[in-house]
């Protein structure tokens, strides 16, 4: 086999690893990694990563879109073909599930380069409460309870959500997909460090095995995907039930993924939930047949594998366990962020501003009439400053009152 | 006995043309009345009665906001500049020897406004019609619609402000008693036209028999409120204790971030009608207010005793009731709150979803400049995914497709596809 000097490194999830921390600290950090020879590609005027990777599937977005996505993947292998780094770096957490075919096709983009696949694995109890929340935010409606019994019954693991949770987790089948397609020891598990660690070991991690110094990333990534609150999560979860499917995913997404969660999450604190006992065992045999399976097959390993076994139960709240009070605060907040957002559409649409002026009177009455609404208004501010400051409402009482004695003049005058 | 037609083409010496003012009082059922009004304007017209509006015609309420000289807050409005001469025009000008113009914003006249009102049907008879209601009835519903429109005080702090005699020249209580201190609107009405052309008309208590409101009114204007359809919808969109209450609580998260008409957009448009469906009855009266409620009524009572104006109905009827069946204003319980919210929310969502998706369908712009080749293999695998997408939902709801997708993901992992 000739070997090129140059690399191609797929990171390809698996989902809810941090992937969308690190791929924004990187979009972020284009010229520092290009000055240490990684070419990140996407920004500006290049490919954009997640369009390329939607066309190598021939995945489109619901509901429009089209173009932008067609012909990209070529788009991208081109550029990498292209470009005179040493090292390129690509990530989308949905190469994960590609199946064997796709993944070749995938490697095949890049004949130039020894393509090197980074799999980031973290604490299956994590990445089951997290996995719980993105659905939720993806317009599905069940509870903590009915999703875990679906991942656990085997006998429905072709049905949702087990099926979404393990075309994603099941780590072991994902490595076997890419081992056809690279060989074993161009395959990297990078395990993500538990909570309590520092933020950036991941991305040393990372950057060790692609070869660029993290510490010379020094932009901060544009935001990071927070996780919801119990109660943000289960009022989201009510919506969710209401709207019965009634919205395209490119909607929903746009609403309650991009303003209400963003929002929900600003505003709330993070929390971390905890399994049930019996939940607890249930994951960490899991995570140890997943271990077993790792070690067995010899694939390398960074970091420690036995990060992937839930951490012991803390204290804290069942992911469903919200109080009606908490939730009404939650859902309150997101009423007034869309109120907001929908009066602003309102008033951007030009038909629902008023006509412009198409009262036929002449210039006089118009004028008298300005003068009127100026009078008006004066007096309206005043009103409200009165509401507001006592010094202003001592005056305002005195109005009142002047105006009373006023009419009852002018009227006494109308009598005679 | 002359006929209206007869004395109006007796020519000008005599005041031949008759106008009625409705100026409200606000909460008294002016809406449906109204609505009444708007719905049966050819027949009005049958009976000699001109209610002005419908295309290119004046409008009540603008042509009042002009002789006052108010503008909605928030906007440019230039609709409002010479509508009340135009009003005045219309009138005027008409063939039918009487008038009726309804705003409810009328009794808010100083005694120059109110003045310049009357001067200027010269020189007809003007007569002034003023629908009254049961102050406790009428109190509750000015704080539910202070809340529509952006208030943020429970009814315990509106109530106690309407109570307090110091309070009257701040907000909420300012706001109230300049539309329903009915002892002073009458004081300045009855200095610009006699007595007894301002004609009082008590609105009947709840399960008074349907269009009884209508029937008094009738009596005064001289229509035979039998002869006039209901119109289909005429009442003010009713959102209920629980949803007032949520509408409090949004309007404090608001913070007055949105001007006058973004707001109504919003909460008149959108949210109350969603939340009309949230329920919860009718509100009623707290015995707490049994006191202050019943001092201001007598008062008033006692105000049209003394004015001379003449009653239709019964004074009676004005009495404030605490026996009605109903909710307390307070009574809203957090569950009940938590589901009209995520109510709320889900409605909110999908009009704005719906909204913001007509708006955004230009954003596919094309970019079309891919090469064929790329293009080609590109929509191949489209057609696949797709076709994997259909087959995979089918499997949820389909078990002999479950199986079969079962087999496939067995399959997928080990070659080909």
């Amino acid at each position: 086999m000739t070997r090129d000097h140059r690399g191609v490194f797929l990171h390809i999830g698996l989902y809810k690893t941090g992937t969308t921390y690190l791929q924004n600290l990187w979009r972020a950090n284009r010229a520092p990694l290009a000055k240490q020879g990684v070419y990140f590609p996407g920004g500006g005027d290049g490919p954009a990563q997640i369009f390329a990777v939607s066309d190598l599937f021939g995945r489109r977005p619901r509901g429009g879109g089209e173009e932008r996505i067609e012909g990209r993947w070529q788009e991208l292998t081109e550029a990498v073909a292209a470009s005179s780094q040493p090292a390129t770096l690509i990530s989308d957490e949905s190469l994960s599930l590609a199946t064997v075919g796709e993944a070749k096709r995938a490697v095949a983009g890049f004949p130039d380069h020894e393509v090197h696949v980074i799999v980031t694995v973290r604490d299956l109890g994590r990445v089951m409460l997290s996995s719980w929340q993105q659905s939720i935010k993806s317009d599905e409606t069940w509870t903590w309870n009915e999703f875990v019994a679906g991942l656990r019954d085997e006998s429905r693991r072709n049905q949702n959500p087990g099926r979404a949770f393990w075309v994603r987790q099941d780590l072991l089948a994902v490595l076997e997909t890419w081992r056809i397609a690279v060989p074993r020891d161009q395959i990297h598990v990078v395990t993500v460090p538990p909570s309590g660690s520092p933020k950036d070991l991941l991305v040393e991690r990372v950057g060790k095995l692609v070869g660029f110094d993290h510490t010379q990333l020094t932009e901060p990534p544009s935001w990071d995907n927070r996780a919801l609150s119990t109660a943000d999560a289960e009022v989201l979860r009510r919506v969710n039930v209401l709207l019965e499917h009634r919205l395209t995913q490119r909607q929903h997404h746009h609403v309650v993924r991009r303003i209400l969660t963003q929002e929900l999450t600003r505003h709330g604190e993070a929390e971390h939930p905890v399994l049930s006992p019996d939940e607890h065992a249930w994951a960490t045999a899991e995570a140890e047949r997943i271990t077993t399976g790792v070690t067995g097959a010899g694939y390398d390993v960074i970091g420690d594998l036995g990060d992937l076994v839930p951490a012991p139960a803390e204290t804290g709240r069942r992911p469903d366990e919200a109080s009606a009070e908490e939730m009404l605060d939650a859902a309150l907040h997101g009423l007034a962020t869309l109120a907001e957002e929908h009066a602003a559409l309102w008033w951007e649409r030009p038909e629902a501003r008023p006509g412009a002026g198409e009262s036929g009177s002449g210039q006089r009455p118009k004028l008298r009439s300005r003068l009127r609404a100026t009078r008006f208004a004066i007096r309206r501010r005043l009103m409200s400053m009165a509401d507001r400051h006592r010094v202003v409402a001592m005056p305002m009482n005195a109005y009142v009152r002047l105006r009373t004695a006023r009419r009852r003049r002018a009227a006494n005058r109308a009598d005679n | 006995m002359t006929s209206a037609a007869d004395r109006h083409n007796a020519g000008m010496s005599a005041p031949s043309r008759r106008v009625f003012l409705h100026i409200g009082l606000h909460k008294t059922g002016t809406t449906y009345l109204q609505g009444v009004f708007r719905a049966n304007r050819e027949r009005l017209a049958d009976l000699g009665i001109l209610y002005p509006g419908g295309k290119g015609q004046p409008k009540h309420t603008f042509a009042v906001y002009d002789l006052f000289g108010r503008r909605p807050r928030g906007s440019g409005d230039d609709r409002i500049s010479g509508q009340w001469a135009a009003m005045v025009e219309v009138i005027t000008d008409s063939d039918l020897p009487m008038g009726l113009l309804s705003e409810e914003a009328t009794s808010l006249a100083s005694a120059a406004q109110a003045r310049k009102a009357v001067k200027s049907f010269e020189p007809a008879e003007v007569h002034v019609v003023v629908t009254v209601r049961d102050l406790g009835r009428v109190a509750l519903s000015a704080w539910q619609e202070d809340v529509k429109t952006d208030a943020t005080w429970t009814w315990r702090e509106y109530a106690d402000a309407l109570a307090d005699p110091e309070a009257k020249a701040k907000a909420p209580a300012r706001g109230f008693w300049l539309r329903q201190d009915l002892p002073a609107i009458l004081d300045v009405w009855t200095r610009v036209v006699p007595a007894e052309r301002v004609h009082i008309v008590a609105v009947p208590p709840a399960g008074s028999p349907p269009g009884e409101l209508l029937r008094r009114l009738g009596t005064v204007i001289g229509f035979d409120a039998d002869a006039l359809d209901e119109p289909d919808r005429w009442d003010n969109v009713s959102v209920g204790p629980t949803g007032t209450e949520l509408l409090r609580q949004v309007n404090e998260q608001l913070h007055r971030r949105l001007n006058q008409r973004q707001y109504h957009d919003v909460v008149e448009t959108d949210l109350a009608p969603i939340l009309a469906g949230a329920g919860g009855g009718s509100l009623r009266l707290p015995d707490s207010d049994r006191e202050w409620v019943t001092r201001e009524a007598d008062r008033i009572t006692e105000g049209i005793r003394a004015s001379g104006c003449p009653v239709v109905g019964d004074l009676t009827d004005l009495r404030p009731r605490f026996d009605d069946a109903g909710r307390l204003p307070d009574e809203v319980a957090d569950d009940e709150l938590l589901a009209a919210a995520v109510t709320a929310l889900a409605g909110l969502t999908e009009r704005f979803a719906k909204a913001k998706w007509r708006r955004s369908d230009r954003d596919a712009a094309a970019v079309g400049d891919a090469p064929v080749t790329a293009r080609v293999g590109s929509a191949t695998r489209s057609a696949w995914f797709r076709g994997k997408r259909a087959a995979v939902n089918l499997a949820d709801r389909n078990p002999v497709a479950e199986r079969a997708l079962g087999t496939y993901l067995r399959k997928r992992r080990r070659g080909g596809r």
